[in-house]
């Protein structure tokens, strides 16, 4: 497992509209993960519900048959991977 | 007479709602003080525009946290309340800043205790339009300001000094949806399909109908543009998966019930509608 791509939608400022020149996102290799974030990030990895929220987070990392992709709110999100997250504007 | 309005400090962490702030409508913090007094400003422009009791109609408690997180870009309502950040100084300042931006996280959750609408899909659309509609309006109701004063820009207050740098003075501008000074630029015409793209994209046609209407009008948009979008939004129940066509042909039958004696009403909201090719 190589890193787990954190990336912010939504909330007043959406971010990932084909237009936007601001997008909010972040990396964190999956080796520095606790065991219980890796655990929270399997499991979320494996429900893969889809999400109705105002504030929702991108998720994607490679699994075996490519990358896998979810959406999550905060709260499902282990705290270490949403304060990864930094803007840029292009 | 108005319902409390209590906002909670997150000191930077990200579980909500955070440490409940004693009498924040006098808080030295200024962060805390705003996002009291403004989300109180927001359900009483509510109450004497519309006679909307707070976000639920039914005297719900105003909640607000602050300091979310660290240098954190957003604010956003989680389905019970809103929370902001405090940007990171560079990009975004502090999302309590822009009054726009309190009316538009409130107005999520008056959607949701009315239409109902998802966050994704044209409906998506619909429920982001709908938030900077009313965000922008009680922006210009504290302003007191006709609809021809208006500016019309979404998070104008927040832009950071590097956004500034590159030009950028809002993050959504309903008067000109494609203009270069916005961040996140939107379309300025409906078609099939929008729906997939981000709400935040998808709401770039009804924004502009709703400005277009308002101006075409004339005074106070919360008079009557306000009034219509208001009944399209909490008069028929919910309506989750609403398209933009369906909204757009609700506010034009209700211009005319509404204002039957003024055709000219009609007439402004049907044009504004078939500009942005709805």
């Amino acid at each position: 497992m190589d890193d787990v791509k954190i990336e912010q939608l939504g909330g007043v400022v959406g971010g990932f509209s084909p237009t936007s020149h601001v997008h909010s996102e972040g990396h964190v290799a999956w080796s520095a993960l606790s065991a219980e974030d890796r655990a929270r990030l399997d499991a979320l990895f494996a429900k893969g519900a889809a999400v109705n929220a105002n504030l929702r987070y991108r998720l994607t990392r490679q699994g075996p048959g490519g990358p896998q992709i979810i959406e999550a709110t905060p709260e499902m999100i282990p705290d270490v991977l949403l304060r990864s997250i930094t803007t840029t504007i292009d | 007479m108005f319902p409390p309005s209590l906002v909670y400090d997150c000191r930077h962490a990200t579980t909500l709602p955070g440490t409940p702030v004693a009498n924040p409508a006098n808080s030295a913090d200024a962060t805390v003080k705003r996002a009291c007094v403004e989300a109180s400003s927001v359900a009483k422009f509510y109450w004497d525009v519309f006679g909307r009791d707070s976000i639920d109609g039914a005297h719900m408690t105003l909640v607000s946290s602050v300091h979310y997180s660290t240098k954190f870009n957003n604010a956003f309502w989680n389905g019970a309340q809103m929370t902001y950040g405090d940007g990171d100084g560079a990009t975004f300042l502090d999302f309590t800043l822009s009054n726009d931006v309190i009316g538009h996280e409130l107005t999520h959750g008056v959607t949701q205790h009315s239409l109902g609408l998802a966050y994704s899909g044209e409906a998506g659309g619909l429920n982001e339009s709908i938030s900077d509609v009313f965000g922008s309006m009680f922006r210009q109701w504290e302003a007191n300001q006709v609809a021809t004063q208006a500016d019309w820009l979404i998070g104008a207050a927040i832009i950071g000094p590097v956004a500034h740098q590159k030009g950028f003075t809002c993050l959504r501008d309903m008067a000109a949806p494609k203009a270069a000074h916005a961040l996140a630029a939107q379309p300025d015409h409906y078609y099939p399909g929008i729906g997939n793209l981000d709400p935040h994209y998808s709401s770039g046609p009804p924004n502009l109908a709703f400005c277009k209407a308002a101006t075409a009008i004339g005074g106070h948009s919360w008079d009557k543009a306000g009034k219509i979008w208001y009944k399209a939004q909490t008069g028929f129940g919910p309506s989750p998966n609403m398209t933009m066509p369906q909204f757009a042909a609700r506010t034009r039958s209700l211009a005319q019930s509404m204002f039957a004696s003024t055709p000219a009403v009609h007439a402004a909201v049907d044009a504004a509608w078939t500009a942005v090719g709805l």
